[in-house]
């Protein structure tokens, strides 16, 4: 090798340690200097994310020495008014423990919320930040029943009684319906089928003998000698003739039987299908009915238009939050599902004493206290972690505000998410009362009827247990300013009285049942009292409509439904009447066979007892 | 990778020089306890710490540490057995339930047979491949490096313009 001398050179690197003296200074200095913004621009970003607008943090402030971290000045922008907050919190204060962060865990041991404000003013507006496109495939159950239950509760109850009354409902919808109508194609099939069936029983016709070979039948009846069945001798002969044609008789008779019960069948079954027509034509009754908007007088579905979308709206916020829960603390999964990455081969985990385990997250406690010139808040969160199982406690938040100068009173929520078993959530939440912005109850061009200003008090019970939910609400209305407006006079008028009787409305709503399919029921009595308000002028009205309907597609299927009718008919009379007729003609060969056995049999007795008799004499017996 | 392929081909010069066995040595003993310790764990890291600081060949390490990693994995199953002998050690028993409910000491993974088992090997060998790696170097650099020397294909690349080219870049450079 070369034969430059070797440097002596000592144990440690000296080289290594500048560049490791450098790097700890530098991240040092980094948590001096930026730690606290970076935290402060993340939490604005993360939390506008899940705020869905602009958040906004005054000061954020790190302390390694007491392991502490102090938030203040959160203001979260009102998605829907983006001038004002949906709520200021003014100062929040975490506590980490060192005993877990040694052990790579973030144990918040204590924290306080303090100073809460809502609908306080914004020095500038908020961004809103767009929603983010929703993934078809993730797409949740709950969603899709939320997305398709929104859509059946669509519907604009004064809208469709302004039409109706103008007499404007389904005049375009009636003109050309023919292409769309079910019933007629449904017709149009029937007969295409008839006529197929009728080939099939023709070719079935034609296979059976008749003609020269049932008249072969008489020819051989007639050409046997039945006088020879006196003749002892004669008589095995004739019988096995007459046997063989009453064989091939009976077999003719058998392939008769055979095709007039498929004649039988298949003329059933052609009138089993044109009972089946009337179901379809009540669909499309039921259709065009929906299609000229015919106002539905049942209170369940005017109360469904009125305040459907608002309940299933209120479900999904509910739902958000169940499946943010379900995504952030993760319920029990079975043991199946579970898969534990052994430490290289298949060691064996030993335990000693009671661990000090803790979770990667938790929220031991956080006390929530505000009292300010607005109103006061108080309540607590406690347990939020992201394994709730080695906690051993369900995460709880409880709360209790008052914001008079807000009109924001006795507002108290409970919230109960648990899932150390499986999924078992709970949300309460009531207020006595509170503002309700302009609340547009139906809106179109011919009519509108709106609550442009209320004040509501509401009570929610939300439940999510496994994949069952549940949820009901009950709201109260008062103090409530109607706007309304109509182009008929006619209309203006009921709209008016029913607002005038509306002083007070009630809703009572509720949904239940798997993620998948929920039932909704909601009542109100202002759906009472347009039901009775609208009934006495439209009830005449909304007959006369749906007669008009029934007739068109009456005559718009009529041609198909009679002619249909006259080839069954046809069919029947035409096939089942000729089998009958060539059945007939052979069904008497048979008999007559038959007859002409039994006649020879006495005289054969006869003939042998003779015999016997003359045998007797001739032996002296 | 860059430091890797450089500390390999560190790791081949020091091979073939004349000096150096102590830290190729140290290497290589660092390698099985890296080698035998699971990827992720408090020894690991200390290890590593070790090689950063001290004049411990980095190539000898991670080589070494390879080839003792495939040898662990066929010796897991002997491990796990030598690992339940520990850990079940009665007298023990309340040394390892202070440990495990220390801050930072479980990161170790100690309380698992198979970690157990091969830590407790592994710092066994330490000293015997220790000596044992630094008498085969020296050994090798007698028998095949010096006879290799004497060959004449290794006489014709000495002779080549390119291998003074190369000595006298080392000597400047090097």
């Amino acid at each position: 090798m070369n034969d430059k001398t070797q440097k002596k050179v000592g144990m440690i690197r000296k080289g290594a340690v500048l560049p490791f003296l450098i790097i700890v200074t530098l991240i040092v200095g980094f948590n001096i200097l930026f730690l606290d913004s970076s935290i402060r621009k993340g939490a604005e970003y993360f939390g506008g994310q899940l705020n869905g607008a602009e958040v906004n943090i005054a000061e954020v402030r790190t302390s390694f020495k007491n392991l502490s971290l102090v938030i203040r000045g959160v203001s979260f922008t009102n998605v829907n008014n983006p001038e004002n907050n949906l709520f200021e919190i003014g100062e929040m204060k975490f506590q980490l423990m060192w005993d877990a962060l040694l052990r790579a865990k973030f144990v918040i041991d204590e924290s306080s919320i303090t100073d809460i404000k809502v609908n306080t003013v914004r020095k500038k507006a908020g961004v809103i930040y767009p929603k983010p496109l929703e993934d078809s495939k993730v797409k949740t159950a709950t969603k899709e029943t939320l997305a398709n239950a929104k859509e059946e509760f669509k519907g604009n109850v004064f809208g469709d009684v302004s039409a109706l009354l103008g007499g404007d409902s389904g005049k375009d919808v009636l003109k050309n319906i023919e292409g769309e109508l079910k019933s007629k194609q449904f017709y149009e099939n029937l007969e295409k089928q008839v006529d197929q069936k009728e080939t099939e029983l023709k070719q079935m016709l034609a296979d059976l003998p008749k003609g020269e070979q049932i008249d072969q039948f008489d020819d051989r009846f007639k050409k046997i000698n039945w006088d020879d069945l006196k003749d002892l001798k004669k008589a095995p002969g004739v019988l096995k003739e007459a046997s063989a044609l009453r064989k091939d008789v009976s077999e003719t008779i058998k392939k008769y039987d055979q095709a007039k019960d498929k004649v039988e069948g298949e003329i059933k079954f052609l009138k089993d299908s044109t009972k089946q027509a009337q179901n379809i034509i009540d669909e499309d009754v039921k259709r065009l009915e929906s299609k000229m908007s015919l106002p539905n007088l049942d209170s369940e579905s005017i109360a469904r238009v009125l305040f459907g979308a608002e309940l299933v709206d209120s479900l999904a916020k509910y739902s958000d939050y169940f499946e943010k829960a379900k995504e952030y603390m993760p319920p029990k999964k079975d043991k199946a599902a579970t898969s534990v990455k052994p430490i290289r081969g298949s060691g064996r985990n030993y335990q000693f004493g009671t661990p000090k385990s803790y979770p990667l997250f938790w929220l031991k406690l956080s006390n929530i206290s505000s009292s300010n010139s607005q109103g006061t808040v108080s309540g607590k969160i406690e347990n939020f972690t992201t394994n709730q199982r080695i906690v051993g406690k369900p995460s709880t938040v409880k709360l209790n505000a008052d914001f008079p100068s807000q009109q924001l009173r006795g507002l108290e929520g409970n919230i109960i998410f648990d899932h150390r078993n499986g999924v078992n959530d709970k949300i309460a939440f009531s207020i006595n009362a509170f503002p309700v912005p302009s609340k547009t109850l139906s809106k179109s061009e011919s009519a509108s009827f709106v609550m442009a200003k209320s004040t509501g008090a509401t009570s929610v019970e939300a439940s999510l247990v496994q994949d069952q939910v549940n949820m009901s609400m009950s709201s109260v209305f008062t103090d409530i300013d109607y706007e309304v407006g109509a182009k008929s006079k006619q209309v203006e008028q009921l709209l008016q009285s029913v607002a005038d009787e509306a002083k007070r409305v009630t809703l009572e709503a509720k949904a239940a049942g798997s993620t998948s399919k929920l039932a909704f029921k909601i009542k109100t009595n202002l759906a009472e009292l347009i039901k009775t308000a609208l009934s006495k002028q439209l009830e005449a009205k909304v007959k006369e409509a749906k007669d008009k309907i029934r007739a068109k597609i009456d005559e718009q299927i009529g041609g198909n439904k009679a002619r249909a009718q006259e080839k069954i008919d046809q069919l029947k009379s035409k096939y089942q009447g000729e089998i009958d007729k060539q059945k007939e003609k052979i069904a008497g060969l048979t008999s007559k066979i038959d007859d002409k056995k039994d006649s020879s049999k006495d005289v054969v007795k006869d003939k042998a007892k003779d015999a016997l008799k003359s045998l007797k004499k001739k032996f002296k017996f | 990778m860059t430091v890797m392929l450089k500390q390999l081909f560190a790791l081949l010069k020091l091979l073939n020089s004349d000096t150096g066995e102590n830290q190729l040595a140290a290497g290589i003993a660092c390698g099985l306890v890296l080698g035998f310790a699971p990827a992720l764990s408090l020894q690991t890291l200390l290890i590593f710490v070790l090689l950063f600081f001290f004049r411990i060949q980095m190539g000898a390490a991670f080589a070494s540490a390879f080839l003792f990693a495939l040898i662990a994995y066929l010796f897991d199953p002997f491990f796990d057995v030598i690992g339940q002998q520990i850990l079940e050690i009665s007298a023990l028993s309340g040394f390892f339930t202070l440990l495990y409910n220390m801050p930072i000491i479980p990161f170790t993974k100690f309380y698992n047979s198979v970690v157990m088992g091969a830590g407790v090997v592994s710092l066994a060998l330490f000293p015997l491949i220790f000596l044992g790696s630094k008498k085969l170097i020296v050994k090798y650099r007698v028998t095949v490096v010096k006879r290799f020397q004497q060959t004449k294909f290794w006489k014709a690349v000495k002779a080549t313009g390119f291998y003074k080219w190369y000595a006298k870049y080392e000597e400047l450079y090097g």
